[in-house]
């Protein structure tokens, strides 16, 4: 197994069993692909990284507010 | 070369660190001290930045930046990013305040020049037939986010409890109609004298918000001996209300989590006539407690800072700061007053904020059976693309831009409230400083802290610019 390189809670490495590479969160304990070449794998961690699902709008209300 | 001259990156140094961080996506990065040349000024578009690095010991960071816009780190503003969408018009969020007496005069209270007036009362159907009309409203438009509905924002609801809990078992009532959800909730009180039947009903309810005047002697011992009241599994929390010249933060968070669950602490909006009103000298005197607050949360281990976190409430001014910049969420309004919220003052006039309440400028109308709804629609809330100075500014999608309430409190005619700037650009500078530092001690903070405090931590990547850039260099 390549030496694994590291971006926060991302890792990737060359499967040298066949020369692929692995993306995988090390958070999650989760492989989250397999690519052929390494800017495909990079991609995907710059992909996850820049994770947008969550970014609903939000914005400042307060719940038990008052103004007094 | 960078080729695109639209980005606007702030920069800036805080206990011989030093940071960048991008607006659009709202990445941030430590970067070597010597690594940036930074101008004097506290943020610079791509073309400042080269120019002001055009030396060659420079052009590793020229290099470091292209990379990140390659991969989209850093994005054109003008381009590619999304943009705010003012939503289907219905609203989320009514606030009926059937009147405006209190039994305290806290100095604070955004609702005291309204109480001088002559007090009308707005009678209990009329409060009856409103939340029917919004709620039908939302009906006929199809609207399928829930109603939120609560009373009492510019008195004390304690004084009329019994006004509130025939509203409760109205909405129970009407519930049934709707396909969206509709629902209350309790609000904040000053918790002086609160009768039985507020108390159990607390009980039942499980949640209570306090206000407290922390520096008023007589009105904190009160409260606290009030809690004796309100049973243990009850949720606590207080609201305190800061303005700049209060005590040490550190010790009011210390002290109140000794009696309620959460503590949020509250920056107020205090009238330019007052006393305690914002001034640069107060100002100064303020972003030092927030400095001394960071530096005392970086002296704690890891499990006291934990525990010290957890009990800051969800309303608290600087942890919405930490939890935006964590879960990097994109916030284009400030609040959604006049947007998706409304409240309606005793006199049945409507407004997007009760603060503003009484200023005939903020009035978007008078509610009758014949109130056609669209009169509402208003831009009191803009949308920080909308305001010339948040649009270029860095942290905007983290501030969310101006409280309308505060920059009339302050007498201010143009768009943006320094004061509110200079305290929002510090906070977003520490915690930025703050989230780096804990990483670096204790890696899997953010972790414990995203279980604890059901916030998403996106810092899921090398804070380090150097080893980041080199990961993502082929
Ligand atoms: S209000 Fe001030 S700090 Fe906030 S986005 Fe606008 S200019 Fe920036």
């Amino acid at each position: 197994m390549a030496e694994r390189e590291k971006c926060g809670d991302f890792e990737i490495y060359k499967d040298e069993s066949d020369g692929w590479w692995v993306v995988y969160d090390t958070k999650k304990k989760k492989r989250l692909g397999k690519f052929i070449d390494k800017n495909s794998a990079l991609d995907k961690v710059a992909f996850f990284i820049q994770d947008e699902k969550s970014d609903e709008e939000e914005s400042e209300y307060e719940e038990t507010g008052s103004v007094c | 070369m960078l080729e695109q001259q639209y980005i606007n990156i702030l920069i800036f140094s805080y206990n011989g660190k030093s940071y960048i961080y991008t607006p659009e996506t709202r990445f941030f990065w430590k970067i070597s001290d010597s690594e940036l040349c930074t101008n004097k000024k506290r943020f610079l578009s791509l073309k400042e930045l080269e120019e002001c690095c055009s030396e060659k010991k420079y052009q590793g960071i020229i290099e470091q930046i292209n990379m990140l816009k390659k991969r989209k780190f850093i994005i054109d503003e003008k381009g590619e990013s999304k943009k705010f969408e003012k939503k289907n018009f219905s609203f989320d969020y009514l606030v009926i305040n059937p009147s405006n007496e209190c039994n305290l005069d806290c100095w604070f209270c955004y609702a005291k020049n309204e109480r001088k007036k002559e007090n009308n009362k707005l009678e209990i159907e009329k409060s009856k037939e409103i939340i029917r009309y919004f709620a039908d409203f939302k009906k006929k438009r199809k609207s399928e986010t829930a109603l939120g509905i609560s009373l009492f924002y510019t008195s004390d609801v304690t004084l009329n409890f019994e006004y509130f809990r025939e509203i409760v078992l109205f909405i129970e009532q009407i519930k049934k109609d709707y396909s969206f959800p509709i629902y209350y909730f309790l609000p904040s009180t000053n918790f002086f004298s609160p009768k039985q039947g507020f108390v159990d009903f607390v009980n039942e309810y499980k949640f209570l918000t306090v206000t407290l005047d922390s520096e008023n002697e007589e009105v904190r011992k009160k409260v606290i001996d009030n809690l004796s009241k309100i049973r243990k599994e009850v949720v606590k929390h207080l609201i305190i209300p800061i303005h700049p010249m209060i005590e040490n933060l550190v010790s009011l968070y210390s002290y109140y989590s000794k009696f309620f669950d959460y503590v949020s602490l509250r920056i107020l909006r205090i009238e330019s006539t007052h006393p305690q009103a914002w001034d640069k000298r107060k100002l100064s005197t303020f972003l030092k407690k927030i400095e001394n607050l960071i530096d005392y949360l970086l002296t704690l281990k890891e499990k006291e800072l934990l525990e010290f976190l957890k009990k800051i409430g969800p309303t608290d001014y600087i942890l919405r700061y930490l939890n935006r910049l964590l879960s990097r969420e994109k916030l284009f309004t400030r609040c959604p007053a006049g947007l998706t919220a409304v409240c309606v003052s005793p006199n049945s006039e409507i407004y997007p904020c009760s603060s503003l309440i009484g200023n005939e400028k903020y009035k978007l109308g008078v509610w009758s059976k014949k109130l056609n709804m669209q009169e509402l629609d208003n831009d009191v809330v803009k949308s920080v693309e909308k305001i010339k100075e948040c649009s270029s500014c860095p942290i905007r999608y983290i501030c969310g831009g101006p409280c309308v309430d505060w920059k009339e409190k302050q007498s201010i005619t143009g768009n943006v409230n320094k004061i509110e700037c200079e305290i929002n650009f510090r906070l977003v500078e520490l915690l930025i400083y703050f989230i780096d530092t804990v990483n670096e001690r204790f890696p899997l903070f953010f972790n414990k802290y995203e279980k604890e405090k059901k916030v998403k931590n996106k810092i899921n990547y090398s804070l380090d610019l150097n080893q980041f850039v080199d990961f993502f260099s082929m």
